[in-house]
């Protein structure tokens, strides 16, 4: 975050433009990892900042302060991948319905195709096991050692 | 939460596909035992089935739109918490105008928009998560309808990430190819954004008259690629064909006529005072306001910025094309509409630069038929008629992308709709939508 | 029976007969203002049209007439049931019933008023009600917003429009169709003494019947039909009838109080007599009025749609005031020259 103020306000780097902002899964047992590129006219390529998150607890700093454009890039962020940005004001899901529980771009949420594989036969894709709530992260994070746990 | 399930474990081979929809009945037992007394996710259909027990709310008049939870966020609360004299209007995801899928709940006072939430998803299809589970040719297939308008520049973004993480260049004839296509695309594009912007505002003829335009422009495209809107054209490394006869008399013919079809628009709107009253200090976004919320394309330059892709960030062969980037002060609608045009002619007179500059040789490269990049990650951005599109794709050295993310320039437009509408009427929020070019498709991806 | 009674049923068969006589001719009025509309558009945006239905298409708008009683007659579940039925009526009748005093020819009119002018405004201007009934009892934010928008713009063009024709009630001064139409034989055609009433009157008579630019109350792009949206089948056939009828009248009343009314132009004979007159007056009456429909085709063809408060605006500070100038000066001139 101040990293990023930096680069957007020192007149030596000036990355005015906020391109893109992604989240990246890194798989069960791993990481999150939130990544910006930013441009700016006195450097010729787009710069990379890549962000690491914790898996378990999935929260950064939000930017949404110094660009405000980033607040759906968040949200999405959040709705596809259940990273929650601190300070951004309108964190909700932007693509998926208010009610939906799950995070579908995290790489341990199956497609249908391969939820078949699931215990559940894809008949009920909410109440898979790798479907978790966000409002129980804690308990999340408790059982995260247990076998078929939430990770 | 625990489980007594076991999930797969994502490294192993998949087990044998169980049949979907038909679980043996004693496995059926074994998930209802193992769900009680458990905190269970609530299945949409049993909500509904509790939902039928009463009698619904009819959507017209005073339901607030989400009615049965609390907000979830301040903004949220802002917007549906109604003052004296106000009250919402749901207009869409079904309304003659959002273009596609889009749903706006609009806070009015009269007519007077006071604020407004786009609710977003309509049309969301997943199209990240399915590209990360093909392979890198089918990817290209995958992206082309995302945003309709500009199936082209869907692919090229992909394409040229590709090209960078498995480290080929296309052949310069191909990169011609690709720059001479993707600015029909464009053409065709903004053409059918003046009709839009018309037909919005009431007009009704200016959108038939895009469509002429269009329409030889589509089976152009459809001469070189074998397709009408949904392309597949580019290749990892290259395109899929040469330029044909057939193309090529298309494009002479289109090159006589697309000044004349514009200049038919341009006289039934340009100069008409009802549209410069109707659009002129519209929906004003200044410079600052467009960068902050990341604003890109035709709607930044409308504002001042000089902004364009093509020029801070050359992708071949625009390095090799002369062009100024053109920008407009106004930042309204009227601004973005002249912007719109205005790129409309430098694409034709790109188009030109492009087929005297062809180069001949290849237009593919040597690609296997199933690509395995090194791993590793690519970022490439294209600008597409609605502004800068961009594609990071992250390579884990398997013959699918472990990471697939695009940027949509008119989802990140959509942003500024609750900066600009309040204090417009509801007339003013559709022409302003419509200036700002948004394709539901590609807002939803 | 004495000669009063009789006279007295005569005048009511006849009354009968011309009313019934005219509900009938507005449903083929609606059907050729319809294919009108359908088939001028489309060549002036380049397309073929319909043209799958009869010889090239013509039978097109009937088809669409016919659809609307095969439909499905919806209404809202929460819509107040007696005033959502009764407003199309009430919006069709009174387009219907104020083609009762125009004339159409020598002697071929239905109710010959000597106040007819004023029993014409005071119908037509029957039919917001309507609109406003629509808007409000099918009880959707849609509806009721176009329903106040057509309150609010019927209201400030009706006095435009009354205040242009007071004008050439002041020339000619009768408030009888007929006599206005004679005094034009004798004096020209009224547009050459009102050439402010009439631009005025063709403004406001378009935005008193919602046609382009002026529909806002129906205006799709924004709320959706307006007072129609939660209309369907011959409801919503009476309301797309009563408004293509109000078109046909309002470019009959035009023609009648400024060109002419029945009046062959210059180079012809006025009038002629006998049978032959009457079907000699029909022809240039309907020439004169169809090609004001037209006029009015040809601008939803090519202008956008202003705005509510635009609409408002050029109202009260435009209209009013210069159709105040136009009344104003043309009494003076009555009196001066003693017309």
């Amino acid at each position: 975050m101040d990293a990023l103020k930096t680069l957007r306000d020192d007149p030596a780097f000036a990355f005015w433009f906020l391109a893109d902002a992604a989240a990246v899964d890194y798989g069960v047992g791993n990481w999150f990892e939130v990544v910006y590129h930013l441009y700016s006219d006195r450097h010729p390529a787009w710069l990379r900042v890549r962000v690491k998150v914790d898996r378990s607890n999935p929260v950064t700093p939000s930017i949404t302060s110094l660009w405000e454009g980033a607040m759906f890039h968040e949200r999405e962020m959040y709705d596809m991948m259940g990273i929650v940005f601190e300070g951004n004001r309108d964190l909700r899901r932007i693509y998926m319905s208010p009610d939906y529980r799950s995070f579908p771009q995290r790489k341990d949420f199956l497609l249908p195709d391969d939820a078949a594989d699931s215990p559940a036969a894809g008949n009920r894709p909410l109440e898979r096991p790798e479907t978790w709530d966000l409002t129980r992260l804690e308990d999340a994070a408790a059982h995260r050692d247990e076998p078929g746990g939430p990770v | 939460m625990t489980t007594t399930r076991k999930r797969p474990a994502p490294d192993k081979p998949a087990p044998k596909r169980a049949p979907r929809r038909k679980a043996a009945p004693e496995d059926e037992a074994a998930l209802r035992a193992a769900a009680e007394g458990q905190p269970r996710i609530p299945d949409p259909l049993e909500l509904d089935a509790a939902a039928r027990g009463r009698r619904p709310e009819y959507y017209g008049f005073d339901i607030v739109p989400p009615p049965d939870r609390p907000p979830q966020t301040e903004r949220e609360r802002e917007v549906y918490t109604l003052g004296d004299g106000e009250m919402l209007v749901n207009m869409g995801p079904q309304h003659p105008s959002t273009h596609g899928v889009m749903r706006l709940v609009l806070k009015v006072r009269g007519e007077v928009v006071i604020d407004l939430d786009p609710v977003l998803g309509y049309l969301h299809r997943g199209i990240e998560k399915l590209c990360e589970n093909a392979t890198y040719t089918t990817v290209l297939t995958y992206v082309d309808p995302m945003d309709y308008m500009s199936a082209m520049h869907n692919e090229h973004a992909p394409a040229l990430a590709f090209e960078k993480l498995y480290g080929i260049k296309a052949p310069r004839r191909a990169e011609y190819i690709r720059a001479l296509v993707v600015e029909l695309n464009r053409v065709f594009s903004h053409g059918l954004m003046m009709g839009f912007l018309a037909l919005d505002l009431g007009g009704l003829t200016p959108i038939l008259y895009s469509f002429i335009n269009r329409d030889q422009v589509v089976d152009m495209l459809s001469a070189i690629s074998g397709q009408r809107m949904l392309f597949n054209f580019f290749r990892v490394g290259g395109v899929n064909f040469d330029v044909n006869d057939e193309f090529l008399s298309r494009l002479g013919t289109w090159r006589a006529e697309v000044l004349d079809t514009i200049e038919m628009n341009e006289k039934l709107l340009t100069e008409n005072e009802i549209f410069a009253a109707r659009t002129k200090g519209m929906g004003t976004l200044t410079a600052r306001q467009a960068i902050d919320l990341g604003v890109s394309g035709p709607n930044l330059r409308a504002s001042g910025v000089a902004f364009d892709v093509r020029k801070a960030h050359p992708y071949p062969p625009y390095e090799e094309l002369e062009f100024e980037v053109i920008t407009q002060q106004g930042g309204d609608t009227y601004a973005r509409y002249i912007q719109r045009i205005a790129e409309l002619k430098q694409s034709i007179h790109l188009i030109d630069q492009i087929v005297d500059r062809m180069p001949h040789g290849p237009v593919q490269a040597q690609v296997p038929g199933i690509i395995r990049p090194k791993p590793g990650r690519a970022y490439a951005a294209v600008e597409s008629p609605r502004g800068l599109y961009s594609v990071y794709a992250i390579s884990d050295g398997g013959p699918n992308p472990y990471r697939f993310r695009m940027r949509d320039p008119s989802f990140i437009s959509l942003q500024v709709m609750p900066k600009l509408m309040p204090g417009h009427l509801i007339a003013d929020t559709m022409a302003i939508m419509a200036s700002l070019d948004p394709i539901m498709g590609g807002v939803d991806k | 029976m004495d000669q009063g009674t009789i006279d007295l049923i005569l005048g009511l068969g006849r009354f009968v007969v011309a009313t019934t006589l005219l509900l009938l001719l507005t449903v083929p009025t609606a059907f050729i203002v319809i294919q009108m509309e359908i088939k001028i558009i489309a060549q002036m945006q380049l397309r073929y049209g319909p043209n799958r239905v009869g010889p090239r298409g013509i039978f097109q708008s009937t088809i669409h007439g016919f659809k609307f009683l095969a439909k499905e007659d919806q209404t809202p579940d929460r819509a107040d049931v007696p005033t959502f039925t009764i407003a199309p009526w009430m919006v069709f009748m009174a387009a219907a019933m104020s083609m009762l005093v125009v004339p159409f020819a020598p002697g071929l009119v239905a109710f010959d008023s000597t106040i007819g002018v004023i029993y014409f405004f005071a119908i037509i201007g029957l039919s917001v009600v309507g609109l406003l009934i629509a808007g409000w009892a099918s009880y959707n934010k849609y509806s009721l917003l176009g329903g106040l928008r057509s309150a609010a713009q019927m209201v400030s063009y009706e006095i435009p429009l009354t205040l242009s024709i007071v004008g050439v009630v002041v020339l000619t001064g009768s408030l009888s169709f007929t006599e206005i139409v004679q005094w034009q034989q004798e004096h020209g055609w009224a547009f050459i003494w009102q050439l402010v009433g009439f631009p005025i009157f063709l403004i406001a008579a378009a935005a008193e019947i919602n046609r382009a630019p002026f529909d806002m109350i129906e205006a799709d792009s924004e709320i959706v039909a307006g007072p129609f949206t939660e209309y369907s089948g011959m409801r919503f056939g009476f309301f797309f009838f009563a408004e293509y009828v109000a078109l046909f009248i309002m470019s009959a009343i035009l023609v009648t109080l400024f060109l002419g009314g029945y009046l062959a132009p210059w180079p012809f004979p006025a009038t002629l007599d006998g049978f032959v007159g009457t079907l000699y007056g029909l022809f240039w009456f309907f020439a004169k009025t169809y090609f004001f429909v037209f006029v009015a085709v040809w601008v939803r063809a090519t202008l956008p749609r202003v705005r509510v408060d635009q609409l408002m605006g050029a109202s009260w500070k435009v209209l009013l005031p210069l159709a105040l100038i136009n009344l104003f000066v043309t009494a003076i001139v009555v009196l001066a020259f003693n017309l």
